[in-house]
């Protein structure tokens, strides 16, 4: 795949995203126009020997500073059932607040634990092998949690793509609605309890890895 | 500030004075990327307008039935192996809202910018 194609598919992307839940009509045609527009201008770049990262990088510049022009039509452009009053624009405003915390959350529990599992584990157990000594319990059970994470791969990793999913794609009939039904707003009414709860996971897992640092630095004593 | 009902930004200019001039040229109809194009030539800038500011402005030309939409016949586009066009023509509706839109830009700026562009409102 060229990097133009590929532009392009991230530009079509975008556009099945921003669409989904204008009117239908509306939606066929941005859908096709961009399509359209997307070919043309894969053409005339061709045509003037452009190199292709300079055409892919262009494509993707045109999406990117018309995303938010993209958004104002995507809000203008819904059915007239789904446009939000101006009070459910403040609770969808506070929604996106919510879901935005949540992508902190995830992105930040997602971030440690890959780091703790790939970066900071196998540096760990080569110097505690190194030092010869006995792993603690706590230790060997976060060693054999992510022992089995990387075993077990093939079941979490669909999994968590599924959530992700769920989580930034909401099904079209549910977006923008306060109605409860919406995979966002679901996991928008994150609890301050969940926060501590994955931030108390993380730092119990690190000592428990640390853990036998003590005896290292003991026994050098 | 909200632009007030019936005025034009800047881009919505540049767009129906490139269609007059398309028009001038023999060319009745347009598509997206071609006006795109034309307004990159004529303003002699590096990059094409963004799509989601090209075509909502399309979009509200439209709506203010400044301009009208159809879709090219779909052989033309099939012959040619590419995905259809969608065409706009500007009416004549156009040429009463660009007139109005220089002489609120004279109003607003003293004088007339050499595109005949509104600032901002």
């Amino acid at each position: 795949m060229t990097p133009v194609r590929i532009a392009a598919a991230l530009a079509r992307a975008w556009v099945r995203l921003y669409t989904r839940p204008v009117e239908p009509e509306f939606r066929a045609i941005r859908r096709e126009e961009i399509s359209s527009d997307l070919w043309e201008h894969e053409q005339a770049s061709a045509r003037r020997g452009e190199r292709p990262l300079v055409t892919a990088a262009h494509i993707l510049w045109r999406v990117g500073i018309g995303a938010f022009d993209d958004l104002r039509w995507s809000l203008e452009s819904r059915p007239p059932s789904r446009r939000a009053s101006p009070r459910e624009g403040r609770i969808d405003m506070s929604q996106s607040v919510r879901s935005a915390r949540v992508s902190v959350v995830l992105g930040f529990t997602g971030a440690a634990m890959a780091i703790l599992m790939f970066v900071v584990t196998p540096m760990l157990m080569s110097r505690f092998a190194a030092a010869g000594v006995p792993l603690p319990l706590p230790t060997r059970l976060v060693l054999a949690v992510f022992a089995l994470l990387k075993s077990y791969w093939w079941v979490w990793v669909p999994a968590v793509a599924l959530l992700l999913w769920t989580r930034f794609v909401p099904p079209s009939t549910a977006r923008l609605r306060h109605d409860g039904a919406d995979g966002a707003a679901q996991l928008g009414r994150i609890k301050p309890a969940a926060v501590v709860g994955v931030v108390v996971l993380i730092a119990g897992m690190t000592a428990a890895l640390f853990m036998p640092m003590l005896d290292i630095i003991r026994a050098g004593r | 500030m909200r632009r007030k009902q019936g005025d034009l930004i800047p881009l919505e200019i540049e767009i129906l004075e490139a269609a007059i001039t398309l028009e001038k040229g023999g060319v009745r109809a347009f598509h997206g990327y071609s006006i795109a194009q034309h307004i990159q030539n004529v303003a002699d800038r590096r990059t094409l307008t963004a799509h989601g500011t090209l075509y909502r402005a399309l979009h509200r030309l439209d709506r203010a039935k400044l301009v009208e939409s159809f879709w090219e016949d779909p052989a033309a586009a099939l012959e040619e192996g590419r995905p259809r066009r969608r065409m706009y023509r500007i009416t004549a509706l156009a040429a009463v809202a660009l007139v109005r839109a220089r002489a609120l830009s004279r109003g607003t700026s003293g004088e007339r910018s050499p595109e005949g562009s509104l600032e901002t409102p």
